[in-house]
């Protein structure tokens, strides 16, 4: 069974599409990266699966429980949406126990959460005193007090410092092998590239990709640039990659071969043979980062006008394709 | 309920909520009654102020007289920590998690209306108490006799109810324009500003309005019935201004978009 599943899931808010027909398959297990840019619909789509939002049209089911019923997979699901949100005047351990009694859970699980996320001794500080780095832990700690089975994580390293931020992603692949579920959204592609098995790109509330990262990373674009030791042999070169059913292109001096990194062998090997010595041999795949930015765009859909240039672009091309 | 009631205990019970809530009805209690000895039987009270006789004072229940001076300064402290305690939800995000928490959110309204409540009887009482040992000392400073002071435990359980009954009133005002406004500041000038300067206004317009709107209800529960609004009827009134708040609560909860 998915842990997540939705089917045309929108969320108009007047006349802004947060999200857009959004049909989503979060597996069970492991952790899955979601990711867009700002504005993208992440956290919309993350309130209205937590019942926070209700949408305007779609449907979706978490753990297999409709989200027009909240209720009935509440106590499974834990999170953390945005920013910790506690109360300052109050330890860290009373704002655990009031959320622990609100889910009706024993004070044994506050002592539990404490402790996984590295808290003991700081917990009966008050909450003010903390920094951010500390409240994120506490507001992962709050997330995880029902012993969710699937655990939704909204931005979790914001705010960490580099240590902090080893930390937080060791917490999450620990909790990942536990055999619970995580929805990870994050801004630090590396990070979800070192956490996460599984990615989900939005943007514009639409979904781009969804499935194993290394799916994903098969996709990327990746070349091999040559320079021969001898300029005159540049043609004879290309010539000989092509002939092979290599696409060849020319960049300034260099000759990229448009194919994965794992062909360079042949690549130096067939010049070789043909007695010619390459000066140059590299190599590049996309990470990705690059490789989001080339599916996302560089926009940040947190500009209105973006977005609203990138609507018009579309309805301009809808009427282009309705007048042909 | 219960989970949602145990809970806003556990944050409520923390020491600004308890010097300020708490600790303020009590000296307000206190203060009213040391102001309404010191000024028995002067004439100057502005309009719609109550100042006590010297027999008032002197009367079975006259320890309980300075209690009637506080009672809309104890609605008004009561109005504005109900609606702080609701907008903070807000203001600190908080309300995320409680909605995710329990997304049955009439609980989390009627939870909170519970242990509000029990916070306003705690507070209530102490100003009562506090008014009745302030009352003993400023009989003897402003030789007051006492002698019909003997019955006290039911006077003073009898103020303590109407005090008791018009601030949750108050408090339940004081939510509902929280969760209206999602501002402790807005909900705090509003409630104030409506039951101070417009229902006054309000009564300048419609003469028979006194006899049923929200402001003069509070004080007749108070004071035990009015004139104009007699104790059963003023019982009945707040009763349907509570049940009435509780349902705006709800329905506004019910229907409002988590976007905080």
């Amino acid at each position: 069974m998915d842990a997540i599943v939705t089917h045309g899931l929108t969320k108009h808010f007047r006349d802004l599409t947060a999200v857009n027909a959004l049909d989503l398959i979060v597996p069970s297990g492991g952790v899955v990266g979601f990711v867009g840019p700002n504005g993208s619909g992440k956290s919309t789509t993350i309130r209205m699966l937590l019942g926070l939002l209700t949408p305007t049209a779609g449907t979706g089911e978490v753990l297999g429980s409709t989200i027009s019923h909240p209720a009935r997979y509440a106590h499974r699901v834990g999170a953390l949406i945005e920013s910790p949100s506690f109360v300052l005047s109050l330890s860290a351990r009373s704002n655990l126990r009031s959320l622990a009694a609100l889910r009706g859970l024993p004070t044994t699980r506050v002592d539990a959460v404490i402790e996984t996320v590295g808290l003991v001794g700081r917990d009966r500080d008050l909450v003010s005193t903390y920094s951010l780095g500390m409240k994120q832990r506490l507001a992962i700690a709050a997330a995880l007090l029902p012993d969710p089975e699937l655990l939704i994580l909204d931005e979790p390293t914001n705010g960490l410092d580099p240590a902090g931020i080893v930390e937080v992603r060791t917490l999450l692949i620990e909790l990942g092998n536990q055999g619970r579920t995580l929805l990870v959204s994050s801004h630090l592609l590396a990070e979800i590239e070192a956490a996460c098995n599984q990615v989900v790109i939005i943007r514009f509330g639409e979904m781009l990709f969804s499935g194993p990262l290394a799916e994903l990373m098969a996709r990327t674009a990746a070349h091999v640039e040559l320079v021969p030791e001898h300029e005159e042999d540049l043609s004879r070169l290309a010539e000989l990659y092509g002939v092979r059913g290599y696409v060849v292109r020319r960049d300034k001096g260099d000759l990229v071969v448009e194919a994965p990194a794992a062909t360079a062998p042949d690549l130096n090997r067939i010049a070789a043979q043909e007695g010619i010595t390459l000066r140059k041999l590299a190599a590049h795949e996309e990470t990705l980062e690059e490789t989001f930015l080339r599916m996302t765009g560089s926009t940040d859909g947190d500009n209105a006008t973006t977005r609203s240039r990138q609507r018009a672009e579309r309805s301009s091309t809808d009427r282009e394709a309705a007048d042909a | 309920m219960l989970r949602v009631l145990k809970s806003e205990l556990i944050r409520l019970i923390r020491p600004s909520f308890i010097a300020g809530g708490i600790g303020g009805m009590a000296a307000f209690g206190a203060i009213s009654t040391v102001i309404g000895f010191a000024a028995a039987g002067k004439s100057g009270a502005g309009p719609g102020q109550y100042i006590p006789t010297e027999a008032a004072l002197a009367a079975p229940d006259g320890y309980a007289a300075g209690l009637m001076l506080a009672a809309n300064l104890i609605g008004i402290i009561t109005l504005s920590f109900w609606a702080i305690a609701t907008a903070s939800d807000y203001s600190t995000g908080l309300i995320r998690l409680l909605a995710q928490a329990e997304p049955r959110r009439w609980r989390l309204i009627v939870g909170k209306v519970l242990a509000l409540t029990l916070y306003t009887l705690v507070g209530t009482l102490a100003a009562t108490l506090a008014a009745y040992a302030t009352a003993q000392v400023c009989a003897l400073v402003f030789d007051v006799s006492t002698a019909a002071w003997t019955d006290v435990a039911p006077t003073l359980l009898e103020s303590f109810r109407n005090l008791a009954l018009s601030a949750s009133v108050w408090g339940v005002l004081g939510l509902v324009i929280a969760l209206l406004t999602q501002s402790s500041g807005v909900a705090v000038a509003v409630g104030i500003g409506y039951l101070v300067v417009f229902e006054n206004m309000i009564v300048a317009v419609v003469s028979d309005a006194s006899d049923w709107l929200l402001g003069a209800t509070l004080t007749a529960l108070a004071a035990g019935g009015t004139p104009g609004i007699s104790f059963e009827s003023a019982l009945q009134l707040g009763a349907a201004y509570l049940v009435g708040g509780i349902l705006i609560a709800i329905v506004v909860m019910h229907f409002r978009e988590i976007t905080y």
